[in-house]
């Protein structure tokens, strides 16, 4: 074989190989190539609500918290704090986006998602309108237990505090009693098993 | 040419030591000598099992190959390569799932029937191709 056959061969393969592992594993996060996902750690639709779980309610240490009937979400702003049970979240106005969670571990699923504006909430509390927020879990470990959401996601209209996701109660994997969803930001800062919404210094 | 060798080596060099330096500072102990291990690993995995493996492959693959027509050994090559980065990506998944996982949507497919799938896929396409390239050869013999 002359070097210009055994460069060409080398390149061919490359090439062959390279497009064969991304064509077998993108469709955990490309819809196009769902159908020929063979290898891909996750699959699109799979899960509880046909949405994959990056951490499992258990994982997190949450499966009484969350499920705790006395459970309320406390916002808190710099001028006032309101508590809503779920039920007075459910009562009120009621906003739906379609947002995937796109993980960071390379997988990405949309869904379409049902709750309360964020900045409904905020403006109740009368959160500023150019305050970073915090949000925190019912996690009592983790590196994302508590995130800090900044002022152009939080009034986002698309940014809910979800309730539902694909026509039902969310799941308990999914972050029941609420999750936040918003756009654009990575799915380990989708805050679930929502504890708490506090304004920080603007 | 002198200067932009020593330029590169400096470059080299500096980002190496500013490598370690983050390396020693950030990570603990335990985790530096997981790394050291992982290293060692990668040096001793390669040269004692890929490049032996390989070579003799090979070796076996020249050994009778008067005559037979450079497309098949490309193929066969392109195959073997393709099959290997598979093999490298799916094995860890099958070792992991073997492992389990507190989280029921990971993991979620049966790997190992379809890693042999595929290498099963590659072998007909290149016993097919190769098949024809010899028929080609013979009715148009090469000068």
């Amino acid at each position: 074989m002359t070097d210009e056959t055994g460069r060409r061969a080398f390149l061919t393969g490359v090439a062959v190989s390279a497009t064969a592992l991304v064509a077998l594993t993108a469709g955990q996060a490309f819809d196009v190539l769902a159908p020929v996902n063979l290898f891909a750690p996750r699959v699109k639709g799979q899960g509880p609500q046909d949405l994959p779980v990056n951490r499992t309610a258990a994982q997190a240490g949450v499966k009484t918290s969350a499920r705790d009937p006395g459970w309320t979400l406390r916002v808190r702003g710099a001028e006032r704090t309101r508590s809503y049970t779920r039920d007075e979240l459910a009562a009120m106005t009621p906003a739906e986006a379609v947002l995937p969670i796109a993980c960071v571990e390379g997988w990405s699923t949309s869904a379409r998602w049902r709750g309360v504006r964020l900045s409904d909430l905020l403006d109740a509390a009368g959160v500023a309108r150019g305050s970073r927020i915090r949000l925190e879990s019912l996690q009592q470990h983790g590196p994302y237990r508590a995130t800090t959401m900044p002022p152009e996601y939080a009034w986002d209209p698309l940014t809910l505090v979800a309730l539902e996701v694909n026509g039902e109660t969310l799941d308990l994997d999914h972050g029941y009693p609420a999750r936040i969803i918003a756009p654009g930001r990575p799915g380990v800062l989708q805050t679930k098993w929502l504890a708490s919404i506090e304004e920080l210094s603007s | 040419m002198r200067y932009a060798r020593i330029a590169l080596a400096a470059a080299g060099i500096g980002l190496g030591v500013y490598g370690a330096v983050l390396a020693v500072t950030t990570l603990a102990p335990p985790q530096l000598l997981g790394l050291a291990v992982w290293l060692a690993a990668v040096v001793v995995v390669h040269d004692g099992v890929v490049a032996p493996v390989t070579s003799a492959l090979r070796a076996r693959w020249w050994r009778h190959a008067d005559g037979r027509p450079v497309v098949l050994t490309v193929v066969a090559q392109v195959g073997f390569v393709t099959g290997a980065v598979v093999s490298l990506f799916v094995l860890p998944e099958i070792w992991a799932q073997d492992r389990g996982s507190a989280n029921p949507t990971i993991l979620v497919g049966d790997y190992a029937l379809r890693l042999a799938l595929v290498w099963a896929i590659i072998a007909t396409v290149v016993l097919v191709t190769g098949r024809i390239a010899v028929r080609r050869s013979r009715r148009r013999p090469r000068v």
